[in-house]
């Protein structure tokens, strides 16, 4: 038996982060400093997503001239949908997320 | 304390190269997505606190976790086993016990279940020869050991290993769709 578990609360807040801009391609070091998370917790974060499906991530040539290109992130449809779904389950009760967002 | 500019450089460097070789083989995309990712920053502190989060998200990968669970699981069944040998001296009982955290550690990591065994078992005859080193004695009566006598409680490495090959079969068994051995 498969058990789903909740996600935490830094996953909603990289969820709710990559939703807010579903189209645009993310990268890591921006996407840490606008949810208010490490690196450390971000990348495992970002692995499980892209584990499941949730998550899908690209090679960009970096804007800079001479630095290697940047892995970029953005939501799978069923990501989208996911997302939302968490959104509408915490959409009635403050969210944790709240705070990690702040 | 300040870290000069060259030190924390080199630091960075050392968690980079860490935590890429922890990744590399499970996870090379994502080993290069962080070291690209590191060298677009300019700022020497922020560098080294972004090299340092990636050493440490190199512990919370699925893999990482998977693999801390055994040694975890092992050191504990081991301490169980000793708890359990140190208060009580019952050899049915200590049958038991062995085998039921042989199966459990069986369940776990079927192909470890040799050291698993090995461990488990020898927990009897390490926790006796503890005892009769240092005539510490918290639970039963005190009579005359020999380490040689203690020796032969390594005969429980046996059941150990049956319980953690049983175990390890039992895992296949349920982990394969077709209900069959893989």
């Amino acid at each position: 038996m498969i058990r789903k578990r909740a996600p935490s609360r830094q996953s909603r807040a990289i969820l709710e982060a990559l939703l807010a801009q579903p189209l645009n391609w993310q990268h890591g070091y921006e996407l840490s400093k606008r949810v208010g998370l490490s690196s450390g917790t971000l990348y495992p974060v970002l692995i499980r997503l892209h584990d499941r499906g949730l998550l899908e991530a690209k090679w960009v040539e970096s804007d800079r001239p001479g630095r290697p290109a940047r892995h970029a992130y953005r939501l799978t449809p069923d990501g989208m949908a996911f997302a939302r779904s968490l959104n509408e389950v915490h959409k009635d009760r403050p969210s944790s997320s709240d705070e990690v967002l702040a | 304390m300040t870290i000069s500019i060259g030190a924390k450089q080199r630091l960075a460097d050392l968690f980079m190269d860490h935590a890429a070789r922890r990744l590399r083989r499970q996870r090379p995309e994502w080993a290069e997505a962080m070291m690209s990712e590191s060298t677009q920053l300019d700022c020497d502190d922020e560098r080294l606190r972004w090299s340092s989060g990636c050493a440490h998200a190199s512990y919370g990968t699925p893999e990482a976790l998977h693999a801390l669970a055994y040694p975890v699981a092992l050191m504990a069944g081991v301490m169980l086993m000793s708890a359990y040998q140190w208060s009580a001296d019952e050899s049915l009982v200590t049958v038991a016990v062995i085998c039921m955290i042989g199966v459990l550690l069986g369940l776990l990591e079927p192909r470890r279940s040799l050291i698993s065994g090995a461990a488990i078992g020898a927990v009897v005859a390490a926790v006796n020869g503890f005892e009769t080193l240092t005539h510490l004695r918290p639970a039963y009566e005190i009579r005359f050991h020999t380490l040689l006598h203690d020796a032969k409680w390594t005969v429980f490495i046996a059941p150990a290993v049956v319980a953690c090959v049983v175990g390890s079969h039992a895992g296949r068994l349920l982990r394969s769709p077709s209900g069959q051995p893989s």
